[in-house]
């Protein structure tokens, strides 16, 4: 439904709020689910969706996948199992179309179905329930809106009508998509479930069996989980790039830690120093009586020849990836940042920043089925590149301060005509007269972006010759500092 | 009668004395113009040390230096930002060092929330190989810090360039070289004065006036050597022992 529609409905019912599709919130609220199915499955993830394509969700994945094979029998059957998970998502205010079947097409479509139906429908594994599933609408075959109105012009609205037709031809007017759905229906097409967060495969536990309060020990047991975990990695040529630690204690939240590293790594003595660097920061719970360390993020270690002449510049490099991890450690992966220039006109978000610490590097994903490793690996540094949306700037140099107010500070200025350049400004008690200035800059933003701004920005040269970056807002003409050329 | 050579070893001496232990061999590095090079003892600034640029907010002292890092950062090496968020001070804004050709994928920039975290960091970059320069605005600095922040950039070999206050001129400083910027009103580009006010090893006093063009620096003028002030610094040596004591 339109928004304008929506709103038009909703005027009679009363108050009317309209929020703009947050697709990262989603992701991570859908992530936060399937967390919480965790308990009942241990293969939980969504649809995998393809942004190339035209496929249906636009809005993005919404649909949870719970491999449940074998899992039925421990709640009573299947059915009290869904039974079970609608009532665990009602306590969330959620209420959810729910599924089961042998494959995900057929599990789908009974979820789906169930918005008519108003009733479960578990299809068995065998094929002939699979023919009569097939008496089921087309729309549980999931498919884009275009192909289903497609299919609707011509008359097809159930699914087993679509078997009867020659697949040749099938395809060529409606695509590979409506084919590998059918087969995925049928389940002749293999289809798997990704699960939402790999499990980590590197992982070490120590449960005492008195628990303690001393920290000494504490640090004793994940030195030696560490070193666990090391041992583990080294002989397949893999290093941590994220390390986390989870101390349980007696009640309470349980303590985890984090650890981001710039580059792969599986020496002791250096995730031992990250690790205890947050430690001796964080306060420890009480009586602590589980500690667990997971590497849930691993990647191929770079290959070190002995040479006969040291390399200074792969030295520094190395040494560099050293600073970052001690930085991100101790002040956190949100405070070790690399600028990325973005194509925005507002000068507050035309920078944002990205953690360096706790991600792969396209180079170091390993090519998904060879197996192969890359091994052209130019200096870690320079991996790091901008993205291709970055903009080029004006050729100016000084067409943007190199220090800048955030939020701008609101100024006292004088203009001798009506939205004209200023003369003098006060600011921390001084006044200062404007020699020169270059000319208005208007900027404006998008309305659809949200509250609009629009600004006539000037860069002037006071008459001691110091130079800022002032800017009129044109809603209500207040003037502003908001750089300094310093 | 003292002889040339005579006080050229004096000189030598002296400057292993005081100076850093930095290789005598090493190449200095450019500010980035040339008659700026020669007011400085080694025709440059020195990997390891710690260059202060003094100079009031909308001076162009954290431009000329963002320059000298770029010549620092040659070769693959890194150049460490810190950009604690403090009350009524701007924060560095990345795009006009872009402006300026700056190569992000060689830039960290470290936002601490403290200030002793940003000293901790500050002390743990200049002490890396793998960075070229580490460029700070610093409003408070104490002599112990500062010492040992000196010692970090002559284990690292980085080039420390720390943005500070005109007000902090006088104060006992570790630096190897202050630089005072002041801007000129001009009718034609961006002119500053900068002046060497404590040189190691070097004649302090002595200014040069630059004109700043979308290329590079031009010099305007030079004034030559002020008698009236000492061609030595004080050594920050006795506030400290004062400091300690």
């Amino acid at each position: 439904m339109p928004l304008a529609e929506a709103s038009a409905l909703a005027q009679r019912g009363g108050r009317f709020i309209a929020l703009a599709h947050n697709r990262a919130a989603d992701l991570a609220e859908l992530a936060r689910l399937a967390e919480k199915c965790e308990r009942f499955s241990p293969l939980v993830g969504w649809e995998t969706v393809d942004a190339s394509t035209d496929w249906w969700p636009a809005t993005g994945p919404a649909h949870l996948f719970l491999d449940i094979t074998g899992i039925g029998r421990l709640f009573g059957g299947e059915e009290r199992l869904i039974a079970e998970i609608r009532r665990d998502f009602a306590r969330e205010g959620y209420e959810i179309e729910a599924g089961a079947a042998s494959t995900i097409g057929r599990a789908w479509g009974g979820g789906e179905v169930q918005i008519e139906d108003c009733k479960l429908q578990i299809a068995n594994s065998n094929l002939q329930s699979a023919i009569c599933n097939l008496q089921s609408k087309i729309h549980s075959l999931r498919l884009p809106p275009a192909t289903l109105s497609l299919l609707a012009q011509l008359g097809i609205t159930r699914a087993e009508e679509l078997l009867r037709l020659p697949r040749e031809s099938l395809r060529s007017r409606f695509g590979e998509r409506l084919l590998l759905r059918l087969d995925q229906f049928l389940g002749t097409a293999q289809e798997t479930i990704v699960p939402h967060h790999p499990p980590p495969r590197f992982q070490a536990e120590w449960i005492l069996e008195y628990p303690t309060d001393s920290r000494e020990l504490v640090e004793q047991i994940v030195s030696q989980l560490v070193a666990r975990i090391a041992q583990e990695l080294a002989p397949r040529q893999e290093g941590v790039v994220q390390l986390a630690c989870r101390l349980d204690g007696a009640g309470g939240k349980p303590l985890q830690l984090s650890v981001g590293l710039f580059r792969p790594s599986a020496q002791r003595q250096h995730l031992e120093e990250l690790l205890r660097m947050q430690l001796e920061q964080a306060q420890l719970p009480r009586q602590i009586g589980r500690i667990g360390i997971a590497a849930q993020l691993t990647a191929a270690l770079e290959n070190l020849q002995a040479e006969l002449f040291a390399d200074s510049s792969r030295e520094a490099s190395r040494d560099f990836s050293l600073l970052i991890d001690r930085l991100a450690s101790r002040l956190g992966p949100t405070a070790v940042l690399q600028p990325v220039l973005r194509s925005d006109p507002l000068p507050e978000r035309a920078v944002s920043y990205a953690p360096v610490v706790g991600k792969k590097r396209r180079s170091e994903v390993r090519g998904q089925g060879s197996g192969v490793r890359s091994r052209k690996r130019k200096s870690q540094i320079r991996n790091l590149k901008l993205p291709a949306d970055s903009c080029p700037l004006s050729p100016d140099p000084y067409s943007r301060p190199l220090f800048l107010h955030h939020p701008p500070l609101l100024l006292a200025a004088v203009s001798v005509v009506p939205d004209g350049p200023p003369i003098s400004f006060e600011f921390q008690g001084q006044t200062h007269r404007i020699d020169r200035h270059w000319g208005p800059e208007r900027i404006e933003t998008g309305w659809w972006r949200g509250r609009s701004h629009r600004r006539d920005y000037y860069r002037v040269e006071t008459i001691t010759g110091h130079r800022y970056w002032i800017f009129r807002r044109l809603a209500d003409g207040k003037w502003h500092l908001h750089g300094e050329y310093a | 009668m003292p002889t040339p050579t005579l006080i050229a070893d004096l000189r030598q001496q002296m400057a292993k004395l005081e100076g850093s232990r930095q290789p005598e061999d090493e190449e200095p590095l450019s500010t980035g113009c040339r008659e700026l090079d020669r007011l400085l003892p080694r025709g440059g600034l020195a990997r390891g040390t710690l260059v202060e640029w003094l100079a009031d907010q909308g001076s162009g002292a954290g431009m000329l230096a963002l320059l000298a890092a770029r010549q620092a950062c040659r070769a693959g090496r890194a150049l460490v930002v810190m950009d604690r968020q403090r009350s009524f001070y701007p924060r560095f804004y990345p795009p006009a060092a872009a402006a300026w050709g700056y190569d992000f994928a060689q830039m960290l920039v470290i936002r601490s929330v403290s200030e002793e975290d940003e000293l901790w960091a500050l002390d743990q970059a200049l002490r890396c190989r793998g960075v070229g320069a580490v460029y700070a605005p610093l409003l408070q600095l104490g002599v112990q810090d500062f010492r040992r922040l000196q010692l970090a950039a002559e284990c690292g070999g980085t080039l420390g360039l720390f943005l500070r206050p005109a007000t902090v001129r006088g104060d006992p400083s570790w630096a190897d070289l202050q630089l005072a910027v002041r801007p000129r009103a001009s009718p034609a580009g961006r002119r500053l004065c900068v002046e060497v006010v404590r040189c190691r090893g070097g004649t302090a006093g002595r200014s040069i006036e630059l004109t700043i063009t979308g290329t590079g620096m031009v010099p305007t003028m030079s004034t030559s050597h002020d008698p009236d002030r000492p061609t030595y610094p004080l050594p920050a040596t006795a506030e400290l022992a004062r400091a300690t004591g």
